[in-house]
């Protein structure tokens, strides 16, 4: 509801403000169509909507970015390694933050937007946003590792790079679609709205999403971190009185 | 049509899980065996993370085992003491596991050498099962005496002393061979992350010379109670217990395991243990194809969620 209201709100305001804002710099606003997603036991990934309107001078080009990020965790990767002919070893580096999920949607391929430090600089690439531990920081590998890291997060659709993200709608209207997958864990999620004149970062905004399983996705998820030894006890009798209702069907349909 | 795993934070298909468990649960009916070798890299291959896999691996062995134990004891196919020796010593050797596997871990290539070790045994304990059986059957068929089962009473578990009866598999024994096999299969799984019913049965037949008829019912009772423990200690120790995910392959498996001792039941002694043969052959070569291929996952990477 509230975001409803907001959205409306953003809206009327660019409409009222535009006329006025035009002689002045760039402004943007931005609200999300939901700000809260439910993951329930059907959950299988959700799309996130950014609505907004731009006002920029009509010299040049305007370029929208729309940039969600996951919470930060700590992550690892390792990378299996030969010693002696054999697969035994294992490379390793750890993050001690990395953000769970990372997806960046634009008009066009960012690179054409504005260069590459720019983009990094501004948060808009994912290897950038990594928080490699100390420990791991000085070891040789640590380069090649990052980078498988970041492509195998890709790979699973939680880092996400859409050219064909943002759609720009008439009187400088844009919306912004950004999928998450299955895996997209819960917890609070920002969304950063960037508006590039000619290459140039010119004005941003930012909003937040809520990720949350509810109903039994939720009590189950909190029952087993909140009473750990219970909810071991709960898979043993599970397992228990499967197993015997199984065993008694299959005596009364099948004796013998 | 997918289900969302609220411990794993991923979806999956419950048919695929269910379908899964009855294909794990009937081994578990065949021979006794948990099935973990088989179900933790499966699972894993689904991008589960492996703490998870592991728990729900164990939870679908509890309930297999469950289910096709019952069975085994109405048919008087269970020696419940030797069962229970067994897994004292079982649960005694997944705690010296736990210790020295950390220990090997802050050795780092001794792991290695325990994965090498491991390997060339369950080769040639595989080899052995499949040539003994071969040979039986073809001894039955060659129309001479069913070779009849050696009951030896001059070996090692006769003369090691604290005897004890075993008035189902009629053997007056040490307690200490059986106690040591549980030890010993207690360290491997804690190590290799396996339950290791595959080697339990050997033991059982080669070792200890239990009656046939008794052998896949008392392995059966170890692994209900080896899986039970694993199960809760996943879960109170890790919290990787996903209960969502171990329901599905419950389904599936507690019907494979009836499944399972059907087909058992209409299988020779030799039969079986040829067929056990095969599978703990299967076991070695994929352990054997890990470290001499390139890994298709060259990378692992932690989870998502961050936790697991």
């Amino acid at each position: 509801m509230m975001a409803r209201l907001s959205l409306w709100m953003v809206l009327v305001l660019g409409l009222i403000l535009g006329p006025a804002a035009r002689a002045q710099s760039t402004q943007v606003s931005a609200a999300l169509i939901d700000d809260a997603v439910l993951v329930t036991s059907s959950f299988t990934g959700a799309k996130v909507t950014v609505f907004g309107s731009v006002r920029a001078g009509s010299v040049g080009r305007t370029d929208i970015v729309v940039a969600v990020r996951g919470p930060d965790r700590p992550a690892w990767i390792a990378k299996r390694k030969r010693t002696a002919g054999l697969w035994i070893g294992k490379d390793q580096i750890n993050f001690a933050a990395a953000p769970t999920f990372f997806g960046v949607a634009s008009a066009r391929p960012l690179e054409q937007i504005a260069p590459s430090d720019t983009l990094s600089l501004y948060g808009l690439r994912p290897k950038g946003q990594l928080d490699i531990a100390k420990a791991s920081a000085e070891s040789p590998f640590a380069e090649e590792l990052v980078d498988a890291f970041v492509a195998q997060r890709q790979r699973e659709k939680l880092y996400v790079d859409d050219p064909n993200g943002v759609k720009l709608l008439k009187g400088g209207l844009f919306r912004a679609d950004i999928q998450m997958p299955d895996r997209t864990p819960p917890g609070l999620y920002t969304a950063k709205v960037m508006v590039f004149r000619n290459g140039r970062p010119a004005q941003s905004t930012l909003t937040t999403l809520v990720v949350s399983k509810v109903g039994a996705e939720r009590a189950l998820f909190e029952f087993a971190r909140d009473h750990a030894v219970l909810h071991g006890l709960a898979g043993v009798l599970l397992a228990l009185l499967a197993g015997l209702s199984a065993a008694g069907i299959v005596r009364r349909f099948a004796p013998g | 049509m997918q289900v969302y795993l609220p411990i794993a934070e991923m979806a999956v298909s419950p048919w695929l899980m269910a379908t899964l468990g009855l294909v794990v649960g009937c081994l578990s009916g065949i021979f006794g065996v948990g099935g973990g070798f088989l179900m933790t890299p499966l699972l894993m291959l689904m991008g589960i993370p492996a703490p998870v896999a592991v728990a729900a691996g164990a939870n679908l062995a509890a309930a297999s085992s469950m289910s096709s134990v019952l069975g085994q004891f109405e048919r008087r196919g269970v020696d419940l003491r030797m069962g229970l020796v067994i897994s004292i010593g079982g649960i005694i050797g997944v705690g010296i596991g736990s210790l020295l596997f950390s220990w090997l871990k802050s050795q780092g290539a001794a792991e290695a050498t325990v994965r090498i070790a491991y390997t060339i045994l369950l080769g040639s304990l595989g080899t052995s099962l499949v040539w003994e059986s071969l040979r039986a059957m073809a001894k039955t068929r060659a129309g001479g005496p069913a070779p009849s089962f050696r009951r030896a009473t001059n070996d090692l578990a006769h003369r090691l002393p604290f005897k004890v009866r075993f008035p189902r598999s009629k053997l007056v024994i040490s307690i200490i061979p059986p106690l040591a096999i549980g030890v010993g299969v207690g360290i491997l799984s804690a190590i290799m992350g396996v339950g290791g019913g595959f080697i339990l049965i050997p033991a059982l037949v080669y070792i200890i010379h239990m009656p046939p008829n008794l052998v896949v019912g008392t392995s059966t009772l170890q692994v209900l109670i080896t899986a039970s423990a694993t199960t809760f200690l996943q879960s109170a120790a890790n919290g990787s217990l996903d209960l969502v995910l171990s329901g599905l392959l419950i389904v599936g498996g507690v019907m494979g395991a009836q499944i399972g001792v059907i087909i058992g039941r209409k299988l020779k002694g030799e039969q079986l243990r040829a067929l056990l043969g095969a599978l703990v052959l299967l076991v070695a070569l994929r352990l054997a194809a890990d470290l001499v291929f390139v890994p298709s996952t060259l990378f692992e990477l932690s989870s998502p969620g961050g936790g697991l």
